[in-house]
Protein backbone atom coordinates (compact mmCIF):
# COMPACT_ATOMS: atom_id res chain seq x y z
CA UNK A 1 0.00 0.00 0.00
CA UNK A 2 2.92 2.30 0.70
CA UNK A 3 4.37 2.78 -2.63
CA UNK A 4 0.90 3.42 -4.27
CA UNK A 5 0.51 6.32 -1.96
CA UNK A 6 3.68 7.47 -2.64
CA UNK A 7 3.18 7.41 -6.46
CA UNK A 8 -0.25 8.89 -6.21
CA UNK A 9 1.28 12.00 -3.97
CA UNK A 10 4.18 12.32 -6.64
CA UNK A 11 1.41 12.41 -9.08
CA UNK A 12 -0.37 15.21 -7.32
CA UNK A 13 2.85 17.04 -6.92
CA UNK A 14 3.78 16.56 -10.93
CA UNK A 15 0.12 18.13 -11.42
CA UNK A 16 0.43 21.27 -9.52
CA UNK A 17 3.35 22.16 -10.41
CA UNK A 18 3.33 21.67 -14.20
CA UNK A 19 -0.70 23.54 -14.31
CA UNK A 20 1.06 26.44 -12.62
CA UNK A 21 4.23 26.44 -14.74
CA UNK A 22 2.56 25.95 -18.16
CA UNK A 23 0.07 29.21 -17.09
CA UNK A 24 3.44 31.09 -16.50
CA UNK A 25 5.67 30.27 -19.74
CA UNK A 26 3.32 30.06 -21.92
CA UNK A 27 0.55 33.06 -22.57
CA UNK A 28 -1.93 32.51 -24.85
CA UNK A 29 -1.53 33.31 -28.73
CA UNK A 30 -3.66 32.81 -31.46
CA UNK A 31 -1.28 31.48 -33.30
CA UNK A 32 -1.11 30.61 -37.11
CA UNK A 33 -2.35 27.69 -38.47
CA UNK A 34 0.04 25.17 -40.23
CA UNK A 35 1.33 21.98 -39.42
CA UNK A 36 4.99 22.82 -39.31
CA UNK A 37 7.89 20.77 -40.33
CA UNK A 38 7.47 17.39 -38.47
CA UNK A 39 10.88 16.22 -39.71
CA UNK A 40 12.89 19.21 -37.72
CA UNK A 41 14.03 18.52 -34.70
CA UNK A 42 11.97 20.19 -31.83
CA UNK A 43 14.45 23.30 -31.22
CA UNK A 44 15.09 23.83 -27.36
CA UNK A 45 15.02 27.89 -27.77
CA UNK A 46 16.92 30.00 -25.87
CA UNK A 47 14.83 33.06 -25.89
CA UNK A 48 10.90 33.09 -26.46
CA UNK A 49 9.32 36.16 -27.68
CA UNK A 50 5.15 36.12 -28.22
CA UNK A 51 3.98 38.67 -30.55
CA UNK A 52 0.41 39.78 -29.43
CA UNK A 53 -2.07 40.66 -32.18
CA UNK A 54 -1.08 44.60 -31.06
CA UNK A 55 2.39 43.79 -32.45
CA UNK A 56 3.00 44.30 -28.70
CA UNK A 57 6.31 41.83 -28.33
CA UNK A 58 6.12 40.14 -24.58
CA UNK A 59 9.51 38.45 -23.28
CA UNK A 60 8.49 35.95 -20.12
CA UNK A 61 5.25 37.74 -20.55
CA UNK A 62 6.99 41.13 -19.82
CA UNK A 63 5.93 43.56 -22.89
CA UNK A 64 8.55 45.56 -24.18
CA UNK A 65 9.92 46.45 -27.23
CA UNK A 66 12.15 44.76 -30.04
CA UNK A 67 15.61 46.72 -28.61
CA UNK A 68 13.77 44.28 -24.83
CA UNK A 69 14.31 41.04 -27.35
CA UNK A 70 17.80 41.78 -28.73
CA UNK A 71 18.95 42.56 -25.30
CA UNK A 72 17.50 39.21 -23.75
CA UNK A 73 19.36 37.28 -26.70
CA UNK A 74 22.49 39.16 -26.08
CA UNK A 75 21.90 37.82 -22.51
CA UNK A 76 21.72 34.39 -24.20
CA UNK A 77 24.51 35.22 -26.28
CA UNK A 78 26.48 35.76 -23.43
CA UNK A 79 25.37 32.90 -21.23
CA UNK A 80 26.49 30.28 -23.79
CA UNK A 81 29.48 31.45 -24.51
CA UNK A 82 29.34 34.15 -27.06
CA UNK A 83 28.25 32.24 -30.18
CA UNK A 84 25.64 34.36 -31.34
CA UNK A 85 24.81 31.58 -34.37
CA UNK A 86 24.10 29.13 -32.00
CA UNK A 87 21.38 30.71 -30.22
CA UNK A 88 17.80 30.15 -31.27
CA UNK A 89 14.68 32.65 -30.73
CA UNK A 90 11.18 31.00 -30.63
CA UNK A 91 8.31 33.40 -31.84
CA UNK A 92 5.12 32.96 -30.91
CA UNK A 93 3.38 35.38 -33.24
CA UNK A 94 -0.27 36.01 -33.17
CA UNK A 95 -1.36 34.97 -36.29
CA UNK A 96 -3.59 38.08 -37.27
CA UNK A 97 -0.73 40.55 -36.21
CA UNK A 98 1.33 43.02 -39.00
CA UNK A 99 4.37 41.26 -39.95
CA UNK A 100 5.86 44.53 -39.04
CA UNK A 101 7.14 43.76 -35.59
CA UNK A 102 8.05 40.18 -36.93
CA UNK A 103 10.34 42.10 -39.85
CA UNK A 104 11.62 44.51 -36.95
CA UNK A 105 12.70 41.73 -34.81
CA UNK A 106 14.11 39.85 -37.61
CA UNK A 107 15.92 42.41 -38.80
CA UNK A 108 17.19 43.09 -35.45
CA UNK A 109 18.20 39.64 -34.33
CA UNK A 110 20.27 39.44 -37.67
CA UNK A 111 22.05 42.46 -36.86
CA UNK A 112 23.35 41.08 -33.94
CA UNK A 113 24.59 37.48 -35.28
CA UNK A 114 21.48 35.62 -34.69
CA UNK A 115 20.78 32.99 -37.04
CA UNK A 116 17.98 30.76 -36.56
CA UNK A 117 14.35 31.57 -35.73
CA UNK A 118 11.65 29.24 -34.67
CA UNK A 119 8.20 30.51 -35.85
CA UNK A 120 5.59 28.53 -33.45
CA UNK A 121 2.16 27.36 -35.31
CA UNK A 122 -1.28 25.43 -34.28
CA UNK A 123 -1.90 22.36 -36.05
CA UNK A 124 -5.62 23.13 -35.84
CA UNK A 125 -6.02 23.81 -40.00
CA UNK A 126 -8.31 26.61 -40.84
CA UNK A 127 -11.11 26.02 -42.72
CA UNK A 128 -10.40 27.36 -46.48
CA UNK A 129 -8.79 30.39 -47.58
CA UNK A 130 -5.25 29.65 -47.18
CA UNK A 131 -3.37 32.30 -46.15
CA UNK A 132 -6.32 34.88 -45.88
CA UNK A 133 -7.02 36.07 -42.43
CA UNK B 1 -10.50 3.07 -3.73
CA UNK B 2 -12.12 1.39 -1.44
CA UNK B 3 -16.11 2.43 -1.20
CA UNK B 4 -17.28 0.79 2.12
CA UNK B 5 -16.52 3.49 4.14
CA UNK B 6 -15.54 2.10 7.95
CA UNK B 7 -17.56 3.81 10.37
CA UNK B 8 -14.51 4.11 12.64
CA UNK B 9 -10.96 2.62 13.38
CA UNK B 10 -11.20 -0.76 14.75
CA UNK B 11 -9.46 -0.71 18.41
CA UNK B 12 -6.65 -3.35 17.54
CA UNK B 13 -5.12 -1.34 14.49
CA UNK B 14 -5.48 1.76 16.68
CA UNK B 15 -3.69 0.53 19.50
CA UNK B 16 -1.22 -1.28 17.48
CA UNK B 17 -0.12 1.92 15.73
CA UNK B 18 -1.19 1.15 12.21
CA UNK B 19 -2.43 4.51 10.59
CA UNK B 20 -5.88 4.17 9.10
CA UNK B 21 -5.30 4.17 6.09
CA UNK B 22 -8.80 4.09 3.95
CA UNK B 23 -9.57 7.86 4.67
CA UNK B 24 -6.02 9.54 3.58
CA UNK B 25 -6.53 7.21 0.30
CA UNK B 26 -9.58 8.43 -0.48
CA UNK B 27 -8.58 11.69 0.15
CA UNK B 28 -5.87 11.47 -2.24
CA UNK B 29 -7.99 10.40 -5.11
CA UNK B 30 -9.93 12.94 -4.50
CA UNK B 31 -6.98 15.49 -4.88
CA UNK B 32 -5.44 13.59 -7.61
CA UNK B 33 -8.90 13.77 -9.90
CA UNK B 34 -9.20 17.33 -8.76
CA UNK B 35 -5.89 18.65 -10.83
CA UNK B 36 -6.60 15.92 -13.15
CA UNK B 37 -9.75 17.98 -14.52
CA UNK B 38 -8.68 21.53 -13.58
CA UNK B 39 -5.32 21.33 -15.11
CA UNK B 40 -5.36 22.85 -18.68
CA UNK B 41 -3.34 20.60 -20.93
CA UNK B 42 -1.92 23.33 -23.75
CA UNK B 43 -2.58 22.19 -27.53
CA UNK B 44 0.87 21.10 -28.94
CA UNK B 45 2.54 23.69 -30.87
CA UNK B 46 4.24 22.81 -34.41
CA UNK B 47 7.27 24.69 -35.33
CA UNK B 48 8.17 26.55 -38.57
CA UNK B 49 12.43 26.72 -38.34
CA UNK B 50 13.95 29.27 -40.65
CA UNK B 51 17.87 30.89 -40.70
CA UNK B 52 17.30 34.55 -40.27
CA UNK B 53 18.96 36.72 -42.90
CA UNK B 54 19.64 40.43 -44.09
CA UNK B 55 19.72 40.96 -47.99
CA UNK B 56 23.33 41.56 -48.79
CA UNK B 57 25.72 42.48 -51.29
CA UNK B 58 27.03 38.91 -52.02
CA UNK B 59 23.97 37.63 -52.99
CA UNK B 60 23.33 40.33 -55.76
CA UNK B 61 26.61 39.07 -57.35
CA UNK B 62 25.94 35.23 -57.07
CA UNK B 63 25.01 33.29 -60.38
CA UNK B 64 23.04 30.84 -58.35
CA UNK B 65 20.24 32.95 -56.29
CA UNK B 66 17.92 31.13 -54.24
CA UNK B 67 13.93 31.03 -55.12
CA UNK B 68 12.29 33.91 -53.50
CA UNK B 69 8.84 34.17 -52.32
CA UNK B 70 7.49 38.00 -51.65
CA UNK B 71 3.83 38.00 -49.88
CA UNK B 72 2.28 40.67 -50.38
CA UNK B 73 -0.79 42.01 -48.69
CA UNK B 74 -4.15 42.71 -50.99
CA UNK B 75 -7.35 44.17 -50.40
CA UNK B 76 -8.95 40.39 -50.87
CA UNK B 77 -5.82 38.63 -48.41
CA UNK B 78 -2.22 37.58 -49.33
CA UNK B 79 -0.79 37.19 -52.44
CA UNK B 80 2.70 35.09 -53.34
CA UNK B 81 4.73 36.06 -56.22
CA UNK B 82 7.48 33.72 -57.34
CA UNK B 83 8.79 34.75 -60.60
CA UNK B 84 5.99 35.26 -62.67
CA UNK B 85 3.72 33.07 -60.44
CA UNK B 86 0.86 35.42 -58.15
CA UNK B 87 -1.07 32.81 -56.33
CA UNK B 88 -3.56 33.28 -53.53
CA UNK B 89 -2.94 29.65 -51.67
CA UNK B 90 -0.32 27.88 -49.53
CA UNK B 91 -1.42 25.03 -51.23
CA UNK B 92 -1.16 26.68 -54.57
CA UNK B 93 2.68 28.01 -53.75
CA UNK B 94 3.53 24.69 -52.85
CA UNK B 95 2.69 23.27 -55.87
CA UNK B 96 5.01 25.94 -57.93
CA UNK B 97 7.78 25.39 -55.37
CA UNK B 98 7.26 21.67 -56.00
CA UNK B 99 8.52 22.09 -59.73
CA UNK B 100 11.51 24.56 -59.02
CA UNK B 101 15.21 23.55 -58.12
CA UNK B 102 15.78 23.48 -54.71
CA UNK B 103 19.63 22.67 -54.53
CA UNK B 104 19.89 26.68 -53.05
CA UNK B 105 17.02 27.07 -51.48
CA UNK B 106 14.18 29.34 -50.50
CA UNK B 107 14.32 32.38 -49.31
CA UNK B 108 10.58 33.93 -48.34
CA UNK B 109 10.04 37.92 -47.74
CA UNK B 110 7.17 39.50 -46.45
CA UNK B 111 5.78 43.07 -46.44
CA UNK B 112 4.97 44.45 -42.95
CA UNK B 113 1.41 45.03 -43.18
CA UNK B 114 1.36 41.25 -44.45
CA UNK B 115 -0.50 39.04 -40.95
CA UNK B 116 2.12 37.09 -39.84
CA UNK B 117 -0.48 33.57 -41.16
CA UNK B 118 1.07 34.53 -44.60
CA UNK B 119 4.15 34.61 -43.26
CA UNK B 120 3.77 30.96 -41.61
CA UNK B 121 2.28 30.15 -45.06
CA UNK B 122 4.70 30.88 -46.84
CA UNK B 123 7.41 29.12 -45.27
CA UNK B 124 4.96 25.80 -44.58
CA UNK B 125 4.94 25.95 -48.69
CA UNK B 126 8.40 25.66 -48.82
CA UNK B 127 8.09 22.80 -46.05
CA UNK B 128 5.69 20.98 -48.29
CA UNK B 129 7.57 21.28 -51.53
CA UNK B 130 10.99 20.07 -49.89
CA UNK B 131 12.79 22.55 -49.58
CA UNK B 132 15.37 21.83 -46.66
CA UNK B 133 16.99 25.28 -46.70
CA UNK B 134 14.34 28.32 -45.74
CA UNK B 135 15.59 31.45 -44.70
CA UNK B 136 13.30 34.48 -43.63
CA UNK B 137 13.99 37.85 -45.04
CA UNK B 138 12.25 40.97 -43.31
CA UNK B 139 10.21 42.35 -46.52
CA UNK B 140 10.01 46.38 -46.60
Amino acid sequence: MTPMIDVVLQLIIFFMFTSQLGELVRSPVDLPRAPGDAAALPAEPDVIVDIGPDGVCRVGGVAGSVDDVVAAARAAIARTGGEASAIVVSVRADRLAPARTFNALSRALATIGVRSCVLSTSAEEQNAGGARP
Amino acid sequence: VNFVRKSRVPRDAESSGELPLTSMIDVVFLLLIFFLVTSQLGAPERQLPAALRTVGRSEAVSDLQPQIVRVRRTLDGVRFEIGGHSVATRQELALVLAQLPKDQGLIVRADDEVPVQGVADGLQAGVDAGFERRSYVPGS
